[in-house]
């Protein structure tokens, strides 16, 4: 069953006079893992926005074509009705902390307490979800005095505490190290293989193809390749795309060219697959 | 969450009733026309208090460092320029320090006394969380509530956002050390960035706080319950009750 249906999309922003995305077709099944990657001014964050539904409700503009979560108008959807649905992380673990909370619980709760969640059942969904994303320890600590990593790692929980049905990360791992990057990815793989959908805009593919059930590519605000990571690595073999492809794909692009890898065989994304080709 | 701070017996009291008894000392302070009144009020009820709460030092610090340099100015100009003075205390030459002015700068400072002193109680036994909560659970809009506890987070947040832009312009070779001019040139490279950075912030804030549901039109509920003992509401009346006596013996008067 798809969970998000976008149908002929075209988004101007309010003072530009080109879309940010135009003529854009996208359908995510329940419990995808959809990673979505492409050059600077893609429009990326744009269609985060729209999935979202921040457009056209905080972000005005002129949209065309329709946008449906779980069956609902998203441009037509009130803000109460999208917060069960959809949640959201940005590239800036900073600017995500309310500002108004003092303890990690306390910012992790923020959204359930503007939901008007009682108490009790507010308690147990924080200390759960921190004990998922693994920083029940830092539950009393000031979400200020955390490195980005962390602070990161709660601003996953606060929207996951939602309980939305699609998960929107908009490059939440492009301010990170190596290890805060791979833990943040680590938190959202066990949650999709739970039944979470997830939307990911990531510029490195290197982890990020390896879960990714799907690979989008936007290129100048329309969609220029989608499938399965390695079929769309194939495809974009040669063009200037914008798109890092992950090293071991290299490693399969020379080494097909080198005669070692079978032009019918498709191009490794993991290390894994690339040992299980050079084998057979 | 709220159980290791200072205060003792008072951390544990309803924000609210320190608040509503700061407020009385304060008003009472302004409503008593008598100096030694307001200074009965201190030596007799703010001092003892202080003391059970085990906050004396601290409380009497703040009194000194903000209420002593402000009673010495006060002293002084009003002594001199008060323009009712009819009465010498002092002569020191051509200067004259006149009765009444001294009078009235004893009772600015008694009252800025009751003023810091009140305060200094209240928030330190009080975390801003929980006044904050306190105060939304009381029925103040989430809204204030929340521009409340952020103001109260602005300090520490721009201190760690000057330190990023501080630790970015040094390394491209910012001096900010040296002479005054050397150090009033490295205001501008700070500032512009702290500038910009913040407006980028409020708006990926603002975004957040859609985010997760704030004004969504629900009465939100809070995380933790801040306890409301009825014996404390009763302080809470008589305070207001208090105040309402001192006010109505003022227009008597």
């Amino acid at each position: 069953m798809a969970i998000i249906e976008i149908e002929n999309l075209t988004y101007t922003y309010p003072v530009e006079n080109f879309p940010a995305l135009h003529g854009v077709n996208l359908r995510v099944e329940e419990g995808e893992w959809v990673v979505v990657s492409g050059e600077n001014e893609a429009g990326k964050s744009t269609l985060c926005c729209i999935i979202a539904g921040l457009i056209p409700s905080v972000y005005r503009g002129k949209l065309e074509g329709t946008v449906r979560l779980c069956s609902l108008d998203v441009c037509q959807a009130s803000r109460k009705d999208l917060i069960h649905r959809v949640g959201m992380v940005m590239q800036n673990p900073f600017h995500q902390i309310s500002g108004g909370r003092f303890t990690v619980a306390e910012e992790v709760a923020f959204g359930l307490e503007n939901l008007g969640v009682p108490r009790p059942e507010m308690h147990w969904r924080v200390n759960d979800m921190l004990a998922q994303v693994g920083i029940a320890h830092l539950a009393r600590c000031s979400p200020f005095s955390l490195s980005g990593g962390q602070q990161q790692l709660v601003a996953l929980a606060a929207a996951l505490v939602m309980h939305p049905e699609v998960l929107v990360l908009d490059e939440p791992t492009s301010q990170l190290d190596p290890q805060a990057s791979q833990k943040v990815l680590a938190v959202v793989q066990d949650l999709q293989k739970q039944g979470l959908t997830v939307v990911l805009v990531e510029h490195r593919l290197e982890w990020a193809a390896e879960f990714a059930s799907r690979l989008v590519i936007l290129e100048k605000g329309t969609i220029c390749a989608d499938g399965l990571p390695a079929q769309v690595f194939a495809g974009l073999a040669g063009r200037a795309s914008g798109v890092h492809f992950p090293a071991v794909t290299l490693l399969g692009f020379q080494a097909r060219r080198e005669g070692l890898w079978p032009a019918g065989r498709p191009l490794p994304v993991t290390i894994e697959q690339a040992v299980r080709g050079f084998r057979r | 969450m709220f159980d290791a701070a200072p205060g003792g017996w008072l951390y544990h009291l309803n924000p609210l009733t320190k608040l509503s008894v700061s407020l009385a000392f304060i008003l009472l302070a302004f409503l008593l026309p008598s100096p030694l009144v307001s200074l009965g009020l201190f030596c007799l009820a703010i001092l003892p208090l202080s003391l059970w709460g085990g906050i004396t030092l601290p409380m009497l610090n703040a009194c000194l460092r903000l209420v002593a340099p402000a009673a010495g100015v006060l002293l002084v100009v009003q002594g001199l320029f008060y323009p009712g003075g009819q009465t010498a205390a002092l002569r020191a030459g051509p200067l004259v320090f006149w009765q009444e002015g001294l009078a009235y700068a004893g009772l600015i400072s008694v009252r800025l006394l009751i003023m810091v002193s009140a305060f200094s109680i209240l928030l330190a036994t009080t975390p801003p969380a929980k006044l904050a909560m306190a105060l939304q659970q009381a029925g103040l809009p989430a809204t204030f509530a929340y521009v409340l506890a952020a103001a109260l987070q602005l300090l520490p947040e721009a201190r760690q956002r000057a330190l990023v832009i501080l630790k970015a312009q040094r390394a491209r070779g910012l001096r900010v050390s040296g002479s005054l001019l050397a150090r009033a040139r490295a205001v501008l490279p700070l500032v512009v960035p702290m500038i910009s950075s913040t407006l980028v912030m409020a708006e990926e804030r603002a975004v957040a706080l859609e985010l997760r549901a704030f004004r969504s039109g629900v009465k939100p509920t809070t995380y933790y319950e801040i306890e409301d003992a009825g014996v404390e509401r009763t302080v809470r009346w008589l305070c207001g009750l208090l105040v309402l006596a001192a006010g109505i013996y003022r227009l008597w008067l």
